[in-house]
């Protein structure tokens, strides 16, 4: 009686069967399906081997070949029609997993290896050497004295909780995690909750860009070893607001916002845990592009605890001066002889803490 | 013949090893790419309600414990007169869970094998994890605004795709409210919510999510149901929501004041004294 209904192919099981079918002259087992169509059932648990089970229709496989008389005699099965079906069934499994195995695996928690310095081969501060022109120089300058005479922060954006934006999100403050998909990676920047979209689907700049912190970013993988797996996603970035800094001793990016960041991102050729940013920056502050290489490595175990820039911020900044409000909420100075905010606008007599 | 059987079995054999790396077939899940955008429902506008059909600044039918109420009312009359009530994402904290999925902002979710996320951009970049690994509830659980997640995907047809994602989330910090009403959840952060998100069966472009509350400021659960429309447009522009630029309130002993136009300080409302300035020489 002929068999109805689909088969089910178990990959995993297929080279069993694909042995024993050359030992044994016994046809597929029979597993009932609701319906006829090839479909993959990937595993439910994250970063195993995939034992797909693969359902194909049973008009796939042909029907034995009738009994011949040959040297072993005996009916044959039709082993070329059964194996090209595991074949298939096997093509259609690897399809998927080949997709994914073609790009290299980033996932994880990815923790910044070295310090928040932007080039941590160098030390921070003025021992950056950043390509400044003569204005940002002098900016710079400023800033770094604000901080010595009073600790001040009127310089430095994010301490008013305004995100770090590119370059300064891939200090990676705070863990980074990566998620490749087809058409995007997206970068989980977990400091002030940033995220990253880099578009690999092919397109263009578009004519208009809307401005963020974070930039809109296009990038193409690359596969430079020639082993027909993507290894490096090159990485253009532009369409800014601002004000931007590159890190928090303040060195300055252009006001203009024309930065343009270019990246190749590559896992470390001998340790899989280690990401290398090789960063270049192009901006109108700067004399020449100045190129980094940022390093993070992948933790064993990842934790993600949330950030949040805004609880527990204990600065505020009022009519261009820096102040702390205390544990009990009282506003105090942050720097000594500081004086008070000027309460200009309330209306009470005699309580503008100048008198 | 016999010899193609042994090639056909040798190619199974090479196409076993080169598909052993794990395989992640995105047909197998429901096609939830794009950018969704929370449909509201009551047409007399204002900021979107927790529960969509009901007016946003009202109790919206919540179940609430008479403690609450009374807590929802106190805070509905400080914001009548310039305060924030009881607000908490007026000083830019993260909206959380229950709020994030209100989507202020259009909301992008990334399905992967184990981890399916959620991101809405509003008040801060909130990036919901939802575990689908398997994984059971941790011992200790790092309290989160927006909390911890854990899902499961389900064939509800028996046609072997992925219809369905039921989740239970716990495992937070606070304050949070159901939205910028101010509509409070209990402050003892132990809010369980229970979602089931699934598309439309009649249009793909239609994502639901019923999500039920079990809070101790409820009398009982309570569930509502929200939706969300895709954008057509497949390359949808994502605008970044920055809640500290030109975030013009400062809270100082407890209290909110406003910062005027050249960075002085303000009161938010009529009569309210200056903050005190003991800690600063006189």
């Amino acid at each position: 009686m002929r068999r109805e209904g689909p088969i089910i192919v178990c990959p995993g099981q297929a080279a069993n069967w694909a042995r024993s079918l050359l030992r044994a002259k016994s046809g597929l087992p029979d597993f009932a399906t609701k319906r006829g169509r090839s479909r993959i059932y990937p595993t439910s648990t994250g970063g195993g081997l995939g034992r797909g089970v693969v359902v194909v229709p049973r008009s796939l496989v042909a029907p034995p070949s009738p009994p011949h008389k040959g040297a072993g005699g005996g009916p044959r099965p039709a082993l070329s029609s059964i194996a090209l079906v595991i074949a298939a069934a096997l093509l259609l499994s690897s399809t998927a997993s080949a997709q994914e195995s073609k790009y290299p695996n980033l996932r994880g928690q990815w923790e910044r290896s070295g310090p928040v310095a932007w080039d941590t081969k160098k030390p921070p501060g003025r021992g950056q050497q950043a390509p400044l022109n003569a204005e940002y120089q002098t900016r710079y300058d400023a800033s770094l004295a604000e901080e010595a005479k009073s600790g001040g922060q009127t310089y430095n954006p994010q301490v008013r909780c305004v995100p770090p934006g590119m370059p300064r999100a891939m200090i990676g403050y705070e863990p980074i995690e990566i998620l490749v998909t087809p058409d995007i990676t997206y970068m989980r920047l977990h400091f002030m909750g940033e995220f990253r979209r880099i578009y690999t689907d092919g397109r263009d700049w578009p004519a208009h860009l809307a401005p963020t912190y974070i930039g809109t970013s296009i990038g193409h993988w690359i596969d430079t070893a020639g082993s027909g797996r993507y290894d490096t996603l090159e990485v253009e970035t532009r369409g800014f607001k601002g004000p931007r800094l590159i890190e928090n001793t303040g060195i300055p990016l252009h006001l203009d916002n024309q930065t343009i960041i270019k990246e190749r991102i590559h896992l470390d050729a001998t340790d899989a845990n280690l990401l290398h940013d090789d960063v270049t920056l192009i901006d109108d502050a700067f004399t020449r592009p100045w190129t980094v290489t940022r390093d993070f490595r992948r933790r064993p175990q990842a934790v993600w605890i949330e950030y949040l820039c805004s609880e527990n911020n204990n600065l505020v900044i009022i009519g261009g001066e820096s102040y702390f409000v205390r544990e009990d909420g009282y506003l105090m100075p942050m720097g000594k002889g500081q004086r008070p905010p000027d309460l200009r606008n309330f209306a009470q007599p005699g309580t503008t803490g100048r008198e | 013949m016999r010899c193609s059987a042994g090639f056909a079995i040798a190619t199974c054999t090479v196409l076993l090893a080169a598909g052993s790396a794990r395989a992640f077939d995105d047909a197998q899940y429901p096609d939830l790419h794009g950018q969704w955008i929370g449909v509201r429902e009551n047409p007399r506008g204002a900021q979107p309600s927790f529960d969509p059909p009901q007016l946003w600044g009202t109790t919206q039918s919540a179940p609430l414990t008479p403690e609450y109420e009374a807590m929802f009312k106190a805070n509905l009359e400080d914001q009548k007169i310039g305060g924030q009530g009881t607000n908490a994402t007026s000083t830019c904290l993260a909206p959380g869970m229950p709020m994030v999925m209100n989507a202020h902002s259009p909301m992008e979710i990334i399905v992967l094998p184990d981890t399916t996320y959620i991101r809405v951009d509003h008040i801060r970049d909130t990036h919901r994890r939802i575990y689908t690994d398997g994984r059971d509830w941790p011992q200790d659980m790092v309290p989160g605004f927006d909390g911890y997640s854990i899902g499961r995907w389900i064939d509800t047809k028996g046609d072997g795709r992925y219809d369905v994602l039921e989740v239970e989330t716990r495992g937070f910090k606070g304050p949070r409210s159901y939205d910028a009403s101010g509509l409070p959840l209990h402050r003892d952060n132990q809010s369980i919510f229970k979602e089931r998100i699934y598309l439309d069966a009649a249009n793909p472009n239609l994502l639901h999510d019923d999500l039920t509350v079990i809070d101790h400021g409820l009398t009982r659960p309570w569930t509502v149901h929200k939706s969300y429309r895709r954008n057509p447009d497949p390359r949808p522009i994502w605008i970044e929501y920055v809640c500290a630029e030109g975030q013009q309130l400062v809270w100082i002993e407890n209290t909110s004041y406003m910062l005027s136009a050249d960075g002085y300080l303000m009161p938010t409302h009529k009569g309210q004294t200056p903050p005190d300035l003991k800690y600063f020489k006189k």
